[in-house]
């Protein structure tokens, strides 16, 4: 993810990348015969402390290493704006020492949920914010992939830092919350499918104040899901909203707004606008657009580390379970 | 405008679950593919006007090749493998670590193949020279494809990969770009090929670089609905119709399957300086309605469905 978000960086702002930190020796080494005229570092804070002209930071370190790395950011250097990968910590606590951190001092924060960019769900968005199904009834909801069917290695599988949930889960846990804000129940189980330490597959019920049921199953042990898939169904007063990374599909009982009553079908090549450079997915380069656009400006984007906390929330309640 | 089509290629996206309109349908697809009738679908669009395979190197293809070279030795196709195949790489890698994942390829090589890895991989390691060890990367995985191929497919080019072609042109590495390139043509006496989603920007570093057209061949999106077109539709026919002479396949030409054929030929004959396209189908009939269409672009004789949903562009 550091490769991808800083080659879309690189191509954004016209030059590659000039400062870069890796722990590693091989790739950091690696780093400088790819980059001679970047300066790469195997400590960041060295990183930190020496670099005076830099103007953003973008995380891309494993998910434990998370709220160390910010922290020193934050308490080093204040006016850094700062973009971590999803999720933001391990945990709702880290999480939120990570918040009151950055609380007023006004450093522009944003973490990597860039489903929220992608053309499908924020049709989806518009849909439940304008009324266009109704009011939210009960949904279905899957994150699922097809990456362990044997026993993994390293951090991923340890207990504190990895399962399914952290792994698999921010994404649809955070779109969940972007609909219908924080639910106020959870309950389910855990599977270890093939993994000792941590949990393969997750059943989580939700209960919203507004009424609103419903579930989602997280699981990197499906098969035939050769990339990550997110898919959410939801059921309304007014009709059913299905959405995924493909398509965007709406059946209304009854006009709304501009939306006819009837079956509407919207499919990615149709909604996908062209963007100034494609690495990955186009809302990898959507949501890099908006972080810079808010480090220029001075401003807030979303999500920012309060909304990336909710989502760590919402994990821990599925982890207790 | 393009009168004739001097290549159409058939691509694997729909025998490797490849679809960018629907991941439901790239796995009803795969559930009813199978190697044997990979096979058929290849030698029908061999037959059909077909003439070259553009594949990723997906372990799915050995046993394909295998089949192909047992049953039809006088089978005679172009190969344009496209490396590398980053999503098994990536799964391997989450499983097994980067130690596993090259125990892992280098296990399934010849004793020779093996071999130039640990030579020509060592040395690379001890200089930490990216360049080389792309150059070796390349030489392992096309030794895997070139030993089992049927005897009269012959290699026409070898293709990188978007995501190393938009990473290094992200990055401005005109080095890479340059070693991999001559190191394809003097290889493999080959054209270097180039897969890519930002056309204009790489029309530019090459330009830049001066590298000569003449010694590589690129492959990138082209359809009505500017479906993965970036930076826009017009600005990739700008870049396009500056270069008269240049070898351009384009590929996602049916926009994943929201155009038929005939709209999509329609477009493509309006391109200057396109003359080769590659897609994708998953049965022999779509293969045989497809190929022929395409090879009759100038008439468009061939009936044409009004929508062609089985056919699959290359990604």
């Amino acid at each position: 993810m550091g490769l991808l978000h800083a080659g879309i960086h690189s191509a954004l702002n016209g030059e590659p990348v000039s400062v870069a930190a890796e722990t590693d020796g091989f790739l950091s080494k690696m780093a400088r015969k790819i980059l001679p005229n970047a300066r790469i570092y195997q400590d960041y804070k060295e990183m930190i402390e020496t670099e005076h002209d830099i103007e953003g930071i973008i995380v891309t370190t494993p998910i434990h290493t998370h709220t160390t790395i910010v922290s020193e950011i934050l308490r080093s250097k204040k006016h850094l704006g700062i973009f971590v990968e999803k999720p933001l910590s391990t945990n709702y606590d880290d999480a939120r020492k990570i918040c009151d951190a950055a609380k007023g001092s006004g450093v522009t924060n944003m973490v990597g949920f860039q489903k929220r960019f992608a053309a499908t769900f924020r049709r989806a968005k518009d849909a439940v914010a304008n009324d266009e199904i109704g009011t939210p009834q009960f949904f279905k909801s899957y994150s699922f992939m097809s990456d362990i069917f044997r026993k993994g290695q390293g951090w991923r599988f340890q207990p504190d830092s990895g399962g399914v949930t952290l792994e698999v889960g921010p994404h649809i846990l955070d779109l969940i919350i972007w609909l219908f804000g924080e639910p106020t129940i959870v309950s389910g189980f855990r599977k270890k499918l093939y993994s000792d330490e941590v949990e393969d597959y997750v059943h989580a019920a939700m209960q919203f104040g507004s009424g609103l049921n419903g579930y989602t199953d997280i699981s990197w042990s499906v098969r035939n899901y050769r990339l990550p898939e997110v898919f959410l169904e939801v059921n309304g007063t007014n009709g059913v909203l299905t959405v995924c990374d493909d398509y965007v599909k709406l059946q209304l009982d009854e006009d709304r707004g501009q939306t006819r009553a009837g079956t509407h079908m919207l499919r990615k090549p149709q909604l996908q606008p062209s963007v100034p450079f494609l690495l990955g997915d186009p809302e990898f380069c959507v949501e890099d657009q908006a972080f810079l656009q808010a480090l220029n400006e001075k401003g807030s984007v979303d999500p920012d580390f309060s909304a990336a906390a909710k989502v760590n929330s919402l994990m821990d309640k599925i982890r207790a379970m | 405008m393009a009168e004739h089509l001097d290549t159409v290629l058939i691509g694997d996206n729909p025998f490797i679950g490849v679809d960018h309109m629907s991941q439901d349908r790239a796995r009803e697809r795969l559930a009813l593919l199978n190697s044997e009738r990979e096979a058929r679908v290849l030698q029908t669009a061999f037959k059909n006007g077909a003439s070259g395979f553009v594949f990723s190197i997906h372990p799915t293809h050995l046993e394909v090749f295998r089949l192909l070279r047992e049953r039809d030795p006088d089978l005679s196709f172009d190969l344009y493998p496209l490396l590398p195949y980053a999503q098994g790489y990536v799964r391997t890698a989450t499983e097994k670590g980067m130690i596993g994942m090259l125990y892992d390829l280098i296990g399934q090589l010849s004793w020779g193949g093996k071999m130039k890895a640990l030579v020509g991989g060592g040395v690379s390691a001890l200089t930490m020279n990216p360049t080389k060890m792309l150059a070796t990367f390349v030489d392992l995985e096309i030794d895997r494809f070139l030993r089992v191929a049927p005897p009269r497919a012959k290699l026409k080019a070898v293709f990188l990969h978007e995501i190393i072609v938009d990473l290094a042109l992200a990055f401005q590495l005109k080095e890479i770009f340059e070693s991999y390139i001559s190191h394809v043509n003097d290889r493999y006496k080959v054209r270097a090929g180039l897969v890519t989603r930002n056309f204009p920007r790489l029309i530019q570093l090459i330009d830049d670089t001066g590298i000569s057209y003449d010694k590589i061949s690129l492959m990138t999106p082209f359809n009505k609905l500017g479906f993965q077109m970036n930076p826009s539709r017009e600005a990739c026919e700008r870049s396009l119709a500056q270069k008269p002479g240049i070898d351009v396949i384009a590929m996602s030409v049916l926009a994943a399957g929201m155009l038929n054929l005939k709209e999509a030929t329609e477009y493509i004959h309006g391109l200057e300086n396109l003359r080769s396209v590659v897609v994708g189908v998953s049965s022999e009939d779509h293969a045989v309605r497809t190929f022929q269409t395409l090879r009759k672009t100038s008439t468009l004789e061939a009936p044409i469905p009004q929508r062609a949903p089985e056919v699959l562009a290359r990604n």
